[in-house]
């Protein structure tokens, strides 16, 4: 089973008697091996968990062992000491006209077969001299000598920029401190006073490698520590640094190649703490926990085993962790755990709930735009109706004659005439459509007034007077329409009884009576058809419709930090009425001024899309619904409210957003389980965005992820891994933090690209090796 | 309101009344012509009001030569006033919104 990580006190600038010969005091008189337990003591009270003997350009490898011994032993004398690392403080000449600059290297070093070479390395190419230096070639040399794999700190005690003040500094010893700092060669730089690394953080604000700037104490005289020696005043000086990983050469390098995740690291409170399977307990990082195994090893098992969230189809899971014997300790209640479990936010944004409950968007009453399309409808069919009308009457004018008879032209019979009555002009009711828009607006008054708990009542009785406004409109409208419908059907009436009038008049009358009246009939249509024709053609302006109202279509609500916005598709839109033609007719009859030239039945039906049979009011009113449905489609986004920086539609920006969203509401939840979060995001978006959201989460928040993508496990620098795998239903699993032993290896074997992005992640270490 | 139309004859004239006022003048010296329009203005309906007419005396008219087409003519004005209470009118968009208490 692999180890979990801590937070650890680090000092990794200490001598001892083995830098005498730099020394001109006898600062370092004292701190021998014979000595050890007073620096021990010293480290122990100051819960430095890690350090290393740094001696000028020496290397004693007795005190190393000798130290080690002490702290590895069983009795546990000194208890927050956890490790020694073998190291060396060099004098270093990067360029021949520059001062030499002070570099410590931290050995890997794991048997005494290595420090030995260490020791055996640099007494062969010993500096005697107080001011010698190696040339950085030759120390290049010594180092391959040694053939360990190292960490090189370099002394920096002043801003990058600054010429003036602190001996000893890299910035001192090269003309672009920049471009060694580019190479990777140089891991970290060692500052001595807080406002210094002020200072090179801010050099390096602009520089795109993010270097690690450590604390030492530098302390010569073990009896003083953490000062230099006991005449120091230098009780402002920092003399550790603190990270997040296990005390080791590994860990440290990991921390120095991300101090993003490393460095300033807290631990939290509430987390869950362990899980045990199959009689094994493993423990849960309070911080960033990866699941990763292959396909069918249990992973999502595991992950909802400790989320304790089952869905409805997932009692298989139950079964497998029930054959595996799975508990979880019990350190949070369910409703603290935020479980996203695989493939819901796909079903979520395929029903259009991706923010479920969490994260509500706006709807939309797109009323004001149904009603002024309905309104454009009917005047658009009013027009066309009346314009096939007109052409009707214009028409039937063309090679009509009427013989004039003097001999019956005058003559007169005692009957009263009554000539067959035209067919009834329109069955449009004219109100029809007024008196539908007052009821909606009572109606709606009526639904708002129903809503009394929200209004005020001096409000109810505002809406109470409109209601009873528009209501007296309303039946003076509704009076006209029910005229209108009583005339229509008391024209029709007329017409019937005026047929039989004339078939009775007929028999009842003689010979000349009916040559003189049905002369007189056909002079009285002859006329009457050139004066409708003339009325017809009186130059009043048709197809004058009215504007499609877009004006309301869009609207925003915020949550967490969030915007919410749904727009309609039509909002906005300023060719609304072209895009409604173009619905609605054929291709070539899609403007006004096409469809002016329609003024025959015929050539509507085939102008109107698809009709079926002649009815071409009811097919336009059909297109009219799908244009409605087309245009009142939502498009819904979201974006943060203090950026403005919208996300996009796709799901796998989506998912972004809402794993942001969901883990910026504070107080709800303490433990996030996302079963593989990098669905649907693309390796971009998962390194531009899903990396620094979950990394501002790895304090906050307990994660735990399932996750097939190395680069959230190798970027996200996680504080464990989970290692899962199944046979014949049993779950085996391992874990531990990346630095653990052997963990490395496997994410590289195991992941697909796992070896890759470890590679990215390392090329500094393996440049400078 | 109730309307009560009449057909006469009077001075060698059938004459129509609406509420005993003379609404048209039909010479018998002149051809004359009656449009569907004017039997609708005659009987100005308005939604809901009831239209009557009263009997044509044919006995008080026997000698009159416009006796025969007045009475024709009256026929089909009674016909109209029988049928008006049976028309069907389409109000099923009328439905009153009652507003909420």
């Amino acid at each position: 089973m692999g180890m979990l990580n801590s937070i650890i006190n680090v000092d990794l600038h200490i001598h001892s008697f083995a830098s005498k010969y730099k020394e001109d005091k006898s600062v370092v008189d004292e701190s021998t091996v014979d000595n050890l337990d007073t620096l021990l003591e010293k480290l122990n009270f100051n819960h430095i968990n890690l350090f290393a003997f740094s001696d000028h350009n020496r290397f004693d490898e007795n005190l190393f062992w000798k130290a080690k011994e002490i702290i590895d032993s069983d009795n546990q004398k000194y208890p927050e000491i956890k490790n020694i690392l073998p190291s060396v403080e060099f004098d270093v000449t990067f360029e021949k006209s520059k001062p030499s600059c002070h570099v410590i290297v931290i050995f890997d070093a794991v048997d005494k077969s290595h420090t030995q070479k260490i020791e055996k390395e640099i007494l062969a190419k010993k500096l005697t001299q107080k001011d010698d230096s190696y040339f950085i070639d030759d120390f290049q040399l010594l180092l391959s000598g040694i053939g360990l794999n190292t960490l090189l700190i370099a002394c920096q005690r002043k801003g990058l920029d600054t010429k003036n003040g602190g001996a000893n500094c890299l910035s001192d010893a090269c003309d672009d401190v920049f471009e060694i700092l580019e190479t990777g060669y140089i891991s970290a730089l060692e500052y001595q006073k807080p406002n210094v690394q002020g200072m090179i953080k801010k050099s390096l604000s602009k520089f795109k490698r993010n270097v690690s700037t450590i604390a030492g104490s530098d302390c010569h005289q073990w009896k003083a520590y953490p000062k230099h020696d006991e005449n120091s005043a230098n009780i402002y000086r920092s003399y550790y640094f603190t990270i997040k990983a296990l005390p080791t050469f590994l860990g440290l390098l990991l921390a120095f190649t991300s101090p993003e995740t490393r460095f300033n690291r807290k631990e939290l409170k509430n987390s869950i703490s362990s899980f045990s399977i199959n009689g094994q307990t493993f423990y849960l990082s309070p911080g960033f926990n990866a699941i990763i195994g292959e396909n069918g090893s249990g992973k999502t098992s595991l992950l909802v085993g400790i989320s304790n969230t089952f869905r409805n189809n997932e009692t298989y899971i139950k079964d497998i962790l029930k054959r595996n014997c799975f508990e979880r300790s019990e350190e949070i209640l369910d409703s603290q755990i935020k479980t996203i479990h695989q493939s819901e936010l796909v079903v979520n944004n395929n029903d259009g709930s991706v923010f479920g409950t969490d994260g509500k968007f706006p709807t939309i009453d797109s009323s004001q735009f149904k009603t002024s399309v309905d309104a454009y409808k009917n005047a658009l069919i009013s027009s066309i109706k009346t314009n096939i009308s007109n052409n009707v009457k214009i028409s039937s004018i063309n090679g009509l004659e009427f013989s004039f008879d003097p001999d019956l032209d005058g003559k007169k019979t005692y009957f009263i005439d009554v000539p067959a009555s035209e067919p009834t002009a329109s069955a449009i009711n004219p109100h029809e459509d007024r008196l539908k828009n007052l009821n909606l607006i009572l109606k709606t008054i009526n639904d708002e007034l129903r809503s009394n708990d929200y209004y005020s009542a001096k409000e109810i009785e505002k809406l109470s007077t409109s209601f009873d406004t528009i209501y007296a409109i309303r039946e003076a409208v509704k009076k006209k329409y029910l005229n209108f419908n009583a005339n229509s059907a008391l024209y029709s009436l007329i017409s019937e009884c005026e047929s039989s009038y004339n078939t009775r008049k007929k028999s009842l009358s003689n010979d000349e009576d009916n040559k003189i009246s049905e002369y007189c009939s056909k002079k009285n249509s002859f006329v009457t058809k050139v004066l409708q024709a003339i009325k017809a053609n009186d130059g009043v302006e048709l197809f004058n419709l009215p504007k499609i109202d877009v004006s309301v279509g869009s609207k925003e609500d915020s949550s967490g930090g969030f915007t919410f916005k749904t727009t309609l598709a039509y909002y906005q839109n300023k060719n609304i009425e072209l895009d409604y033609l173009k619905k609605v007719f054929n291709s070539g009859c899609q403007t006004i001024d096409d469809i002016k030239l329609l003024k025959t039945k015929d050539l509507i039906i085939h102008a109107v899309s698809k009709v079926k049979g002649e009815d071409w009011e009811a097919r336009i009113g059909d297109l009219t619904s799908a244009f409605l449905a087309d245009e009142c489609l939502e498009d819904k986004e979201v974006f943060e409210t203090s950026s403005k920086d919208k996300m996009g539609n796709t799901l796998g920006e989506k998912s972004i957003v809402f794993y942001k969203f969901i883990t910026q509401k504070t107080g709800d939840y303490q433990c996030y389980l996302i079963d593989q979060p990098e669905d649907n995001v693309s390796n971009y978006r998962i390194s531009k965005y899903l990396i620094p959201y979950l990394e501002r989460l790895r304090d906050t928040f307990q994660l735990i992820i399932v996750t097939h993508n190395p680069l959230l496990v190798i970027n996200m620098d996680v504080d464990n891994v989970i290692y899962t795998e199944k046979t014949n239903n049993i779950i085996k699993v391992s874990s531990g933090c990346l630095e653990s032993p052997g963990n490395l290896k496997k994410i590289s074997d195991m992941m697909d690209g796992g070896k890759d992005a470890l590679e990215k992640r390392l090329k500094i270490y393996e440049q400078s090796n | 309101m109730n309307k009560v139309i009449e057909l006469r004859i009077e001075d060698n004239k059938i004459v129509l009344l609406r509420d005993d006022q003379p609404i048209v003048n039909i010479d018998s010296d002149n051809q004359k012509i009656v449009k569907a329009e004017d039997l609708l203005s005659l009987f100005d309906y308005s939604y809901g009001d009831l239209v009557s007419i009263k009997p044509f005396d044919k006995e008080k008219y026997k000698e009159s030569k416009l006796l025969a087409p007045a009475e024709l003519f009256y026929g089909m004005l009674k016909d109209i006033v029988d049928k008006v209470p049976n028309l069907q009118l389409n109000d099923d968009n009328t439905k009153d919104i009652v507003k909420a208490n």
